[in-house]
């Protein structure tokens, strides 16, 4: 048991049979903005799906907020791939932000005027009331993102897990999505996100886990993204940010 | 327009009660079906139909009640589907189709191993409209009803599971519970629409007026009403067609259906093509 708002405890997991992470360990601190990267086939997105139990660990252990993830993951957001997600599905803003009400009702629970409230206040906490009509399908990522973060704010969600949000966003609504990741951190909220896009770490992760299959290194920003442990990751080329604001590739 | 083309059909029970069962047969299936196009299930929907039929031959054989037969049939198709995605390293529309073919493939064997089969295969195969009874009216109803019920409570929660059940189960939300209720209500549906345009056409009926309704709405209430409606108009313009040409009345059922997908795709993209010109 633990009062991390993650616990990750020796796991090994993947699909059917076949692992793809290894023995991965670490915490994550209730309140904190953390960051998974690696290489793509790495295990970012399957350590995701191991803390709410959409990958069963064949080894090792998961805890949310001391929890087991069936208890814990209660108080969870999960933000798929854009690719996961049908967007043609005929849906408007407003009945995806509601379902984060649905979500806490289970198979029997009816939506009362406090839900549609809360659901009403998650539109303004993202300044997305006059989409609220309009089909997801219709928007641009950076909207898409806050509509999904909106769902999650509208659910209450303690710990809000995104796979790849930086996926087909330009470079503007990559720095919004960052901003209002940070925001929600500072609500309160514990955010991991699974990337591997390096930008803006430096800046606003205060938690970075560098994973390819197994745990390469875990720590502040400042203390993982060296150009040693870079290199073990990406192998032989991989972008990086200068503190001047600088994109370089590296080359060993 | 003379009434009396209108009204001659109703001179005759058997009429009636074809009008009757086949116009709620319709709205089950069109209401349910808006969740197989969403879901893009329409291959599921064959298989649960191929099985079912499997099930009614078995029951034919053994002297018990068709429906009861497809019913369970189906029932293990939809579920097993569930199964399937959850366990197999194969992929899911190979595992279906291994499973559904092989399932049909035994009905096949059940009715040929029985004497004057070739008259209840067609039934089952092609539907029977004009021989629905009361009993079977009453029948229809209740499964009416039941679907009814089943969208009034969980309406949201489908639409929920069929956007986002990834999200949904991370969340805890008993996505496969949910998606469970869901198959059984689209494996009712095709069991009572058997009765209607049989086994080979039942996913027209499943399919078609919720494909249309997508062409001109993007929402998921207003699809499934649209939905209803046509499936609606389809019933009664088939039958009315079918008693005037002597047609098979379930072929023409479809044939309506498939006429207004296609006349609302011309006028949609019809429209489309002006706004476009209008906005150049």
């Amino acid at each position: 048991m633990t009062s991390s708002a993650v616990s990750v405890q020796d796991v090994t997991g993947g699909y059917h049979g076949d692992p793809v992470i290894h023995d991965v360990s670490w915490e994550v601190p209730h309140g904190s903005l953390a960051a998974i990267i690696g290489p793509n086939g790495g295990g970012k997105s399957t350590l995701l799906k191991s803390l709410v139990g959409l990958v069963k660990p064949s080894q090792g252990r998961v805890f949310l907020f001391g929890q087991e993830p069936e208890q814990g993951r209660k108080r969870v957001a999960y933000l798929p791939q854009a690719e996961e997600v049908d967007w043609q599905f005929p849906i408007s803003v407003w009945d995806v932000v509601l379902q984060g009400r649905w979500l806490r009702k289970g198979l029997w629970g009816r939506l009362t005027r406090e839900d549609l409230d809360k659901a009403e206040s998650a539109l303004t906490h993202f300044d997305i009331n006059h989409l609220a009509k309009t089909q997801i399908g219709s928007l641009s990522g950076g909207q898409r993102q806050r509509v999904f973060l909106a769902r999650a704010v509208a659910q209450e969600a303690d710990l809000i897990l995104l796979d790849e949000p930086n996926t087909g966003l330009d470079a503007r609504a990559q720095h919004e999505l960052a901003d209002t990741l940070t925001r929600l951190k500072e609500e309160g909220r514990t955010i991991i996100v699974a990337t591997h896009d390096l930008d803006c770490l430096t800046e606003c992760f205060d938690q970075v886990l560098a994973l390819k299959s197994t745990v390469v290194a875990h720590g502040s920003p400042r203390d993982v993204l060296t150009a040693e442990i870079l290199t073990a990751l990406f192998a032989r080329h991989f972008p990086s940010l200068r503190e001047t604001g600088e994109v370089v590739i590296h080359e060993p | 327009m003379n009434l009396d083309v209108l009204v001659e059909p109703f001179k005759f029970s058997f009429m009636i009660r074809a009008f009757i069962g086949t116009g709620l047969i319709a709205v089950i299936a069109a209401v349910v079906g808006t969740f197989v196009v969403l879901k893009g299930l329409a291959f599921m929907g064959d298989a649960i139909a191929h099985t079912a039929f499997t099930g009614s031959a078995i029951a034919l054989l053994l002297g018990l009640n068709l429906y009861a037969g497809a019913m369970a049939l189906a029932l293990v198709t939809a579920l097993g589907v569930v199964f399937l995605t959850r366990v197999s390293p194969v992929k899911n529309d190979t595992a279906l189709a291994i499973l559904f073919t092989g399932v049909f493939a035994v009905g096949i064997i059940v009715l040929s191993a029985m004497p004057g089969f070739a008259g209840d295969l067609n039934s089952l195969l092609l539907g029977s409209v004009m021989a629905i009874q009361t009993e079977e009216i009453y029948l229809i109803a209740a499964a009416a009803l039941a679907i009814a019920f089943l969208m009034w409570v969980f309406f949201p929660r489908f639409v929920l599971v069929s956007f986002d059940p990834v999200g949904a189960e991370a969340a805890g939300f008993p996505v496969t519970l949910v998606q469970s209720i869901l198959l059984v209500g689209v494996a009712a549906a095709i069991v009572i629409s058997i009765q209607a345009v049989g086994v080979v056409l039942v996913v027209a009926l499943l399919i078609t007026p919720a494909a249309t309704g997508s062409l001109v709405t993007r929402r998921v209430l207003p699809l499934m009403m649209v939905a209803a409606c046509v499936g609606l108009f389809s019933a009664a313009a088939g039958l009315y067609i079918s008693y005037y040409l002597a047609a098979p009345p379930g072929a023409t059922i479809v044939v309506v259906a498939t006429s207004v997908f296609a006349f609302t795709l011309i006028l949609t993209r019809l429209r489309s093509w002006l706004r476009r010109r209008q906005g150049d």
